[in-house]
């Protein structure tokens, strides 16, 4: 049973950016590194989900970083920098995506050949050493990334920041503009189509 | 017999509950009615367990990390923000300067708006043409950049624009001219309104011209009716 993940974007962190935000438009540039340094982890981590590539995901996220500092002085209301900036990078994320159209995401890790999932470093799927069985596994694995690409941008962003990432689902609300109830509605909704496209590979 | 013969759907609002339950997002004593109803019903269960499973194989991919060397991230940013800052400060004007200059290049732009229908016909614009409404050309479809406002140019393609006798409507012209197989490299930026008159002056215009040369302008009207496209592609008339 999956347990309840603790928000990020709580009103004390929301003070707190405020007050680094006001510091760095008012030229101080180590204020604006604190916030860098706040939320580089959980920018990359939602980059390199919707990308699948650690390289890009750090480009996106430098991208993100200063175009938030450029418009920094346009955040209606500096508590809310997290999720601001997270959003700039999902939706960069998300147009870099598009425009790739690759289709498939593949790792650079997996390129290399040393992937975590789908070369079997990180905890394997199936943790049988029969060559058969990992290599089923593997297969999963593949089913699920590809399965995974072809959610729709909002379910997958909900659902790969609730599973994956650990994100509160009023945190995903916050960055997809939505109420929580929609959070639930998408990660349902991306949930049931996983579960139609895997089919027998996962079921009871 | 298979699985997939033997399973039936289950109502959307269960599996809904379903999800609840897995994320742990169900009131205790929901949660635990739901627990109840998975030991009775087979159905259930095995949706059950197939959310268990996806959901397992979601949360075995959090091992696959993105290798990062947040350092040189933090460097490459900061970086970027020192260049930003500095740019800033090379264009910081004096703090009357910022409010005036801004009110110069408005009032600048409004004059010029303003004057501009008195510039409107220069030496060497043909007279048959000159319509009150023209303003600018657009020079022969391979150069890329627009000459100056009332200049003229050949084009295989041209746009007019009268007021019509006894309305405030403008009508506007397109002259399409010649048979070759136009290639249009340019995009004009036209502003017009539209009249019922349109499609026949279009027609009669196509059909009168169609074996003279024509030219490419812009037109101005009064009203701020915004259209661009590429003139072949013009819209319904």
């Amino acid at each position: 049973m999956r347990r309840a993940n603790q928000p990020l974007f709580t009103d004390e962190a929301g003070q707190r950016d405020a007050a680094w935000v006001q510091a760095a438009l008012a030229g101080d540039q180590d204020a604006f590194g604190r916030l860098v340094e706040t939320y580089e982890r959980r920018a990359i981590a939602t980059a390199y989900r919707l990308l699948g590539n650690s390289h890009d995901a750090m480009e996106i996220v430098q991208d993100a970083m200063l175009r938030a500092y450029r418009s920094l002085d346009r955040l209606s209301d500096p508590s809310r920098f997290g999720p601001w900036l997270l959003r700039i990078v999902s939706n960069l994320s998300l147009n870099a995506r598009r425009s790739r159209r690759s289709g498939t995401i593949v790792t650079l890790d997996e390129q290399r050949g040393t992937g975590s999932v789908a070369s079997g470093n990180g905890p394997p799927v199936v943790t049988s050493v029969d060559p058969d069985r990992q290599a089923q596994g593997r297969e999963l694995n593949e089913a699920l990334r590809a399965a995974l690409n072809a959610l729709p941008d909002r379910q997958r962003l909900a659902l790969v920041l609730f599973t994956m990432e650990d994100w509160a689902q009023k945190d995903i609300a916050e960055l997809l503009q939505c109420s929580v109830e929609s959070v639930k509605w998408h990660v349902f909704q991306a949930r049931k189509r996983l579960r139609e496209i895997l089919g027998d590979q996962i079921s009871g | 017999m298979t699985k997939e013969r033997t399973r039936r759907p289950i109502p959307e609002n269960d599996e809904f509950s379903l999800n609840r339950l897995l994320d742990d997002d169900l009131p205790a004593n929901e949660a635990s009615s739901w627990r109840e109803r998975l030991e009775a019903e087979p159905g259930l269960r095995e949706t059950f367990t197939s959310l268990e499973r996806l959901d397992h194989l979601l949360t075995e991919c959090k091992s696959d990390q993105p290798s990062v060397d947040y350092a040189q991230l933090r460097a490459n940013v900061m970086r970027a923000v020192s260049d930003q800052q500095a740019k800033r400060r090379l264009i910081r004007f004096p703090s009357w300067l910022q409010v005036g200059v801004p009110l110069a290049v408005a009032a600048g732009i409004v004059l010029l708006i303003w004057v501009q229908p008195l510039f409107v016909h220069r030496e060497g614009t043909p007279s048959d043409s000159a319509t009150p409404n023209q303003v600018a050309v657009i020079p022969s479809p391979a150069d890329s950049e627009l000459p100056a406002s009332g200049e003229w140019a050949e084009a295989s393609h041209a746009i007019r624009a009268d007021r019509s006798p006894g309305s405030d409507d403008l009508v506007v012209r397109i002259h399409r001219v010649g048979q070759e197989d136009d290639e249009l490299m340019h995009k004009a930026q036209v502003r017009f309104t539209r009249s019922a008159n349109l499609a026949e002056y279009v027609r009669q215009e196509d059909e009168a011209r169609s074996n003279q040369p024509s030219r490419y302008f812009f037109l101005r009207t009064s009203q701020s009716v915004s259209y661009q496209e590429v003139l072949a592609e013009a819209p319904p008339l």
